[in-house]
């Protein structure tokens, strides 16, 4: 039922694919037969948001610093919402800006309670 | 206008009925229940001149549809017709009587609130039940006065014997009910139809064993509800009920019910002669056999409540006999009298501080007066004596009867007598003759607010026989346009009236053909069996009680088996309770519990409680053991789609 | 534009609204609580006289094909602001009594309810989707929101993780489907499917992970293992909110599935449902004979029910969907009467949910333990309560399209059932007394004890009413 000529839309993606893999490989394997090669045990872990990787599960952290983490993550989907609409800005005209606005009205107002409430005060 | 009638009581009970539960003042609940009855015994009565007098149609008042399932298709009506008016109006005066009469009588008891409820209550099922326009609705309104008797005779019910009693009025008239329901069933499944028209329309072209089948179900159910020989036990015990309750609806309403029934159905029973022979023989002996149980009880209320089934009798004889009239007819100058006899034995055990035994009465008339005056007219119209309301119709009954059923007719005359005699009996030993009062009782008068209604009753009474004669049996020729101005014949000079006009197809026929083309000894001798019982009773017991006493030695046989009410309820026990009890526990030991409770119900509820523990463990609370068996599931799932499918 | 903002207004208003109400909160704070409460009350208000004002308006596609305006989508809007009404009256007065009233629990309560309205007009797998995640993470803050419990901390946490799996599961299945058929809206997809002989496996497993997430969403067997903790664990007021609403708008959504874009394949599906449906039945039947705690035993009470309502789905056509709601909402009617007695068990001050807590109840609060005893008939099946009526005519629907063994195995489940159901009311009436609960007025818990245990009784009085509502809802489905 798939119809070839929906499939060959998806060339595009592909051949993204293709390049990405190939750039992987590339820079793994340049990497490893050209540069020095001095491993210590910070630089084999592995990254985990700055915590250790291996640890007790019921370690001691502050919660306020996941809260402020994730307020930062919705603001910064936003932006990555913000970047495709305004290239394809021109396109969508009136509707597709007060569509955003309309957007970015809630999401003020949810700043705006966040902020009223007290979960951007540190103390 | 109807709907008022019919559901102000239905009001006043839910209103009393919650406040009961919540501090409404006694005052205030007898206002509620008595403004409310009262409202509705008015329109039932401007509903009943309306009909009789005004010769306005009957009607039928839709309300809501209720049942539609296939071809079963059931409304809430009221239908408003002359038979069901003459009820309602009946009904709703004798109940504002009893209402009336039980603010004095329950005065200060700590259940009043709810005792007024149940009386509403139970005046809302009775004209439910009246005004039903098909079966489905009769009985919800049959099993509502059921209900309604039930509480009210276990009122008391920290009373081991109100208990027994209540659940044996329940569970006799279940058997009666049995009747009915089968009845709908086959009228439902013969007729396609529940309601009374269609059945009546369709009568005809049923075969007449059908007819005749379904005519000895009602009848059944209707000897269930009005006392009938065989399904009677229960009236005499429902007496452990407050006596408000036994004069409404033990007297005047709900044992009325059967009669109503058979009364309603009548378009059917005409076609059912086979049927009404046995209706007959069945009225004339409860009126036989209850008499002759009445003769011999010295509880009061006892004494009155064998006469109550002894009168129903009369009423399932003329419906037998086809004098339908004549059956609506003694029914309503019944509910007058009975009522006021009841309520005047109520003033009694009243005055006597709640003693119904009446060896333990005597030379009450001086303490009592108006009481002694009021329940003689009560007797004197059981009795039959002209021109009080009982002559009239057991007048009319018993020539129907020897119309119909020579037989019939000679089992009444002597009930006739026996009436007149239990009635004087009652009269002598409780108010004249000697003081047997128990030690320490002060009889006294009772309070004008139980009087009252005595009056009213006692009114009834009197005249209820002479207004309604033409109209509900009248056979004259029909020569009145309209009742107007012309209420009965001893009133009426000018035109005679016939009572088919009033009931207007309502019943099949308000007098058989024959009924007035009597002899003048047929008409007479009613009178002189009541005169002649009462001067029996006079003779044995007025002058010395060792009269009395004599007789009972010379037939001991008979004194025996009046006694002990012909030993139905012995019966009763032999042929149904202890062999019902013997096969119940048969099947409840080693049946129930060591076959069907081992392997049923006992090992399932085991098996279930096992996997219900094993299935609980599954329930660990392991939130990987929970995503696991979703994972497992869908790839279940998978497998099953993919491959099989 | 204005056409289509127009056919959305009932959950335009309710976001506004919400928008509002949080902007209230921000600036008052913790004080706001009250009125915020009373905004969203009057916020529903408002949406059901919106709903009943456009309930004759014929049918309308908006927003490119993405959302419907129908019958079917009004009333079941309908009935979840009726829901939601339900849930907030009844949170009142817990919120009040345990002192921890907050502005925060009305408006995510009607940020579900967006969420909600949004998944029975759904008529794409995008659109469907975002709002099952709205109410989704509504529901998962409310249902952690217990006033430093752990316990509801642990049951907010298996909510998520076991709902992003049921998501995913979902999303999965959409991505396959839409693979198959080069589509997502339910129209096109519905064409495609048709004009296939034998659906391929790409189809096959499309459906079964789009059946497991929905089955997820309903608390069917065996995808159901989160509903007795969540319903243990979340606070009280929530576990009302969870038993009523969501359900009214899963089994929304899953009727326009079924019987819009997957109809060509009911011969896959039917089968699938029968085995979650007697899974529910079964398993609710037995593991609901071992529970004491009340919140626990109407989890399960809940799984079964659904078991039942997809017997509904099962039978099919017009006539069964309209079994299957006229069931869902006497269901629906009947739980909240239930809650709305948990919630009046407290005891010196303190909540109490298990069931012999209730022992003797009907003579320290006889009307309480009357309407809880009827309540529970009903949900046992007892005629002449609601709920016999609601499994009659599933049996009935049932028996027609032939299934009379599915049928006899669904009334066997329910005898089983009735036992749990039937145990509360011997403890409500022949059990020794326990302490008398506590007395708090609350006129709202009141009124929807009232309301539910009257519609449960006084449905005998027409009891075809229900059922041609039912009837002229679904009819736009078909």
């Amino acid at each position: 039922m798939a119809d070839p000529a929906l499939l060959a839309t998806y060339l595009p993606v592909l051949i993204l694919l293709l390049i990405a893999g190939g750039m992987a490989v590339w820079m793994i394997g340049f990497s490893l037969v050209l540069a020095p090669h001095r491993p210590d045990p910070a630089k084999t872990s592995a990254y985990e948001c700055g915590f250790p990787a291996f640890e007790g599960t019921r370690g001691r952290f502050d919660v306020r610093f996941y809260l402020v983490t994730l307020l930062f993550i919705l603001f910064d989907l936003e932006i990555a919402f913000l970047f495709p609409w305004a290239v394809a800005l021109r396109d969508i005209g009136a509707f597709g800006f007060w569509s955003m606005a309309v957007f970015l009205a809630v999401l003020t107002i949810g700043f705006a309670y966040e902020w009223a409430r007290g979960a951007l005060e540190w103390e | 206008m109807e709907v008022l009638a019919v559901f102000l009581p239905l009001a006043a009970f839910l209103a009393v009925g919650a406040g009961s539960q919540r501090g409404l003042p006694d005052a205030g609940a007898a206002f509620l229940a008595c403004v409310a009855v009262l409202a509705s015994a008015a329109i039932s009565t401007w509903l009943f001149l309306d009909i009789a007098i005004g010769g306005n149609d009957g009607r039928i008042v839709s309300l809501a549809p209720f049942i539609e399932v296939g071809v079963l298709r059931v409304d809430w009506t009221l239908r408003v017709d002359a038979l069901s008016v003459t009820m309602m109006a009946v009904v709703t005066a004798v109940s504002a009587a009893v209402h009336i009469y039980a603010i004095g009588y329950m005065r200060g008891d700590p259940g009043f609130a709810r005792f007024m409820a149940y009386l509403s209550l139970f005046t809302f099922a009775m004209l439910a039940l009246v005004t039903a326009d098909n079966l489905v609705q009769l009985f919800f309104g049959w099993e509502g006065v059921g209900l309604a008797s039930y509480l009210l005779i276990g009122f008391y019910n920290a009373k081991p014997s109100a208990n027994a009693a209540a659940i044996k009025a329940f569970v006799m008239n279940r058997v009666g009910d049995l009747g009915l329901v089968l009845a709908m069933c086959w009228a439902f499944a013969a007729f396609g139809t529940l309601s009374f028209d269609g059945i009546f329309a369709a009568a005809q072209s049923v075969p007449g064993w059908a007819l005749n089948g379904m005519a000895l179900l009602l009848l059944i159910g209707a000897a269930g509800k009005s006392a009938q020989l065989g399904l009677h036990t229960w009236l005499p015990d429902a007496m452990e009920g407050p006596t408000p309750v036994s004069a409404l609806i033990h007297a005047a309403t709900m044992v009325t019910a059967g009669v109503f029934l058979l009364a309603r159905m009548s378009p059917l029973l005409a076609h059912a002669p086979e049927a009404l022979m046995i209706v007959t023989a069945l009225g004339a002996a409860t009126a036989f056999v209850a008499a002759t149980i009445a003769l011999v009880q010295t509880d009061i209320k006892r004494v009155i409540a064998y006469s109550t089934m002894s009168q129903l009798g009369y009423m399932v004889l003329a419906i037998g006999v086809g004098a339908y009239g004549a059956a609506v007819f003694h029914l309503v100058t019944h509910a007058f009298f009975k009522a006021l006899l009841f309520l005047g034995a109520g003033a009694v055990i009243h005055a006597m501080g709640g003693k119904q035994d009446m060896r333990r009465m005597g030379a009450l008339r001086g303490k009592l007066p108006w009481t002694y005056a009021l329940m003689w007219v009560g007797v004197l119209a059981l009795a039959g004596v002209p021109p009080l309301a009982g002559y009239f119709s057991k007048d009319a009954i018993l020539e129907a009867a020897f119309a119909g059923a020579w037989p019939a007719f000679a089992v009444g005359i002597a009930a006739a007598v026996m009436t007149a005699f239990y009635g004087a009996r009652v009269m002598i030993l409780t108010f004249h003759g000697s003081a047997r009062w128990a030690e320490g009782a002060h009889p006294h008068e009772a309070p004008p607010v139980m009087l009252g209604p005595l009056w009213f009753l006692a009114a009834g009474a009197v005249v209820a026989g002479i207004l309604f004669y033409d109209v509900l049996v009248g056979t004259g020729p029909n020569e009145c346009d309209t009742l107007k101005g012309h209420v009965g014949n001893f009133i009426s000079t000018g035109c005679l009236w016939r009572a088919e006009r009033f009931w207007d197809g309502t019943l099949a026929q308000a007098m058989p053909e024959g009924a007035h083309h009597v002899a003048f000894w047929v008409k007479a001798l009613p009178t002189a069996a009541a005169l002649l019982g009462l001067g029996l009773a006079v003779w044995l017991y007025q002058t010395a009680g060792a009269r009395a006493a004599r007789v009972a030695v010379a037939a001991p046989w008979l004194y025996r088996l009046f006694l002990h009410k012909w030993y139905f309820d012995e019966a009763w026990r032999a042929a149904f309770l202890r062999p019902a009890l013997r096969l119940g526990a048969a099947f409840a030991g080693p049946g129930d519990r060591g076959t069907i409770d081992r392997f049923g119900p006992d090992g399932a509820a085991a098996a279930s409680h096992r996997g219900a523990l094993s299935l609980s463990a599954a329930q660990s609370g392991v939130l990987s053991h929970y995503a696991l068996t979703m994972v497992v599931a869908l790839a279940a799932l998978l497998a099953w789609t993919l491959l099989g499918g | 534009m204005s056409t289509a903002l127009a056919a959305i207004a009932p959950e335009l208003t309710l976001a506004v609204m919400a928008l509002v109400l949080l902007l209230l909160a921000a600036v008052r704070g913790q004080a706001a609580a009250r009125p915020v409460l009373r905004g969203g009350a009057v916020a529903l208000a408002l949406v059901f006289a919106v709903l009943g004002a456009t309930a004759g308006a014929p049918a309308q596609s908006v927003f490119g094909d993405m959302v419907v305006v129908d019958v079917f989508a009004t009333a079941l809007k309908m009935a979840l602001v009726l829901a939601l009404m339900a849930a907030l009256a009844l949170s009142a007065a817990p919120m009040r009594l345990d002192n921890i009233a907050r502005p925060e629990y009305p408006i995510v309560t009607l940020l579900a309810g967006v969420g909600m309205m949004g998944m029975v007009s759904a008529q794409h797998f995008l659109a469907l989707y975002v709002a099952m995640e709205m109410q989704a993470l509504a529901l998962y803050i409310l249902v952690s929101s217990g006033a430093s419990s752990a316990r509801s901390a642990e049951a907010g946490v298996k909510y998520v993780l076991l709902g992003a799996l049921a998501s995913a599961l979902m999303l999965f299945g959409m991505a396959l489907l839409y693979g198959a058929t080069g589509a997502l809206d339910y129209v096109t997809i519905r064409t495609v499917l048709e004009g296939v002989d034998a659906p391929g496996l790409t189809v096959g497993a499309g459906l079964a992970f789009l059946l497991a997430g929905m089955a997820f969403k309903i608390s069917a067997t065996p995808f159901h293992m989160w509903t007795p903790d969540v319903y243990a664990g979340a606070p009280t007021r929530v576990t009302t909110l969870l038993a009523l609403a969501p359900k009214i708008a899963a089994a929304g959504a899953l009727a326009r599935l079924l019987f819009g874009p997957l109809e060509p394949l009911a011969a896959q599906w039917v089968p699938i449902l029968v085995v979650l449906s007697v899974a529910s039945m079964s398993w609710a039947a037995l593991a609901g004979v071992v529970q004491g705690d009340l919140k626990r035993l109407m989890a399960y009470s809940t799984i079964g029910n659904m078991g039942y309502m997809l017997l509904g789905f099962i039978a099919g056509g017009a006539d069964g969907l309209a079994a299957a709601l006229f069931y869902l909402l006497v269901y629906v009617l009947s739980v909240a009467g239930v809650f709305a007695v948990i919630l009046a068990m407290r005891r010196d001050g303190r909540v109490v949910t298990e069931i012999v807590e209730l022992s003797g109840l009907a003579r320290s609060r006889p009307l309480l333990a009357a309407g809880m005893a009827a309540l529970m008939l009903s949900l046992a099946g007892v005629p002449p309560l609601a709920g016999f009526f609601a499994k009659f005519v599933v049996f009935k629907v049932l028996i027609d399209q032939g299934m009379w063994l599915l049928a006899v195995y669904g009334l066997l489940t329910t005898v089983v059932a009735a036992y749990y159901y039937i145990k509360v009311v011997k403890v409500l009436y022949f059990d020794i007394p326990a302490e008398p609960l506590d007395r708090a007025p609350a006129r709202a818990r009141a009124a929807v004890l009232a309301v539910s245990v009257l519609g449960v009784v006084a449905l005998l009085l027409a009891p075809g009413l229900g059922l041609d509502v039912a009837r002229v809802a679904v009819a736009p489905l078909f």
